[in-house]
């Protein structure tokens, strides 16, 4: 281990950084070396004095203030998951009042069976309507498919597809 | 010295984990754990800021902020040294406040010798000569690191005071390892040059 070496790592012997392996060359060249074993002595002594500049008390219930500063929330994933509950329950409501107001209407059905062509249109405007509502209620928008092709399953029309 | 070194190392591998392990609880929502966070760092993040600033209401503030911080953005920690994230915001957070108050931080000897001298004599002390060879050693000492420029000072005060690793000050300053290293070799270089030009004990003591 050369003198220059040694010197640049004084410092990370002081803090307990070096391998245990490395302590056995450095003590066998400051065994051979008296001006490094000085400078070791010399950088020891530093941080001696330098620790000499002791820590303050902190100031009263620091972390207490601060910590009436934070407020935990509900975790985002969460937040998220009751987001989307509310947004499918409010389309599956949305389907149900749809398909509600289908059954109860007037019926212009005729006596053979199948809807009329209005029928099929308003079923697409109702579909049209639901999936305006976003990408993101796409589970709901399925229900409310399903919903609508069993309204319209049970008149008989299989024209159903947007 | 021995012991000293071995207590210093054991007591690195103890905090980190544990401060990493806190950070995932704080992200789970634990109070708990953000408390037991907070109380760990408050001392050593005052000290930091009174080290660097010398006014002990401002130290508060900038302590106070950067513990709020580290709950605030606890989301982003991604791992790594918790001491280095921590410092890192730390000194982030005494940008900030340079820029908004459109000036650096008012540091000088004399702001920090008042600031340290008032703190010192609040302590309690068994004999009077004790207690002024500690002082004037102390003030000797401030007067050195004060006296280094500003990223030479920090490097060398998370080193000395707040005890970080050199990769954690290369984190925490944004630097290289080797140009971590050369800070804190010149900061050590001037400290010793200017405790040698008047040694400790050596200085008049005043109050």
């Amino acid at each position: 281990m050369t003198c220059q070496k040694y010197r640049a790592s004084i410092d990370a012997e002081l803090h307990g950084e070096l391998p245990a392996a490395e302590m056995e060359a450095r003590q066998s060249h400051t065994a051979a070396c008296p001006d490094c074993a000085a400078e070791a002595l010399r950088e020891q002594q530093l941080s001696s004095l330098l620790r000499g500049w002791a820590d303050a008390e902190a100031p009263r219930l620091l972390a207490e203030r601060a910590l009436a500063q934070c407020v935990f929330e509900p975790r985002a994933a969460s937040r998220e998951l009751f987001r989307w509950r509310w947004r499918a329950a409010g389309a599956l409501i949305a389907a149900s009042a749809a398909a509600g107001l289908w059954l109860t209407r007037p019926s212009t059905q005729s006596v053979s069976g199948g809807p009329t062509p209005e029928e099929i249109a308003q079923a697409h405007r109702a579909v049209s309507v639901l999936r305006r509502v976003g990408a993101h209620v796409a589970r709901a928008e399925d229900h409310s498919m399903s919903a609508l092709e069993r309204v319209i399953r049970l008149t008989g029309s299989k024209e159903i597809a947007p | 010295l021995e012991l000293v070194l071995e207590s210093q190392a054991s007591r690195a591998l103890d905090d980190a984990p544990a401060d990493e392990r806190l950070m995932q609880r704080v992200r789970a929502g634990e109070r708990e754990a953000l408390s037991a966070l907070f109380h760990r760092h408050q001392k050593p993040l005052f000290n930091f800021f009174l080290r660097g600033c010398g006014h002990t209401e401002e130290a508060e503030d900038l302590a106070m902020e950067t513990l709020v911080r580290v709950f605030q953005r606890a989301e982003q920690f991604r791992g790594g040294s918790f001491k280095a994230w921590m410092y890192r915001m730390a000194l982030n957070v005494l940008r900030d406040k340079a820029r908004s108050s459109r000036r650096r931080p008012e540091v000088t000897a004399s702001s920090v010798e008042t600031t340290w001298a008032l703190l010192e004599d609040g302590r309690e002390e068994q004999r009077p000569e004790a207690m002024a060879m500690r002082a004037a050693l102390a003030a000797t000492v401030r007067e050195a690191v004060h006296s280094l420029p500003e990223r030479e000072r920090t490097a060398l005060v998370l080193r000395e005071y707040q005890q970080l690793t050199y990769d954690e000050i290369a984190a925490a300053l944004g630097a290289s390892l080797p140009a971590v290293k050369m800070l804190i070799f010149r900061a050590r270089e001037r400290v010793r040059k200017r405790l040698g030009e008047e040694p400790a004990g050596g200085r008049e003591v005043t109050r």
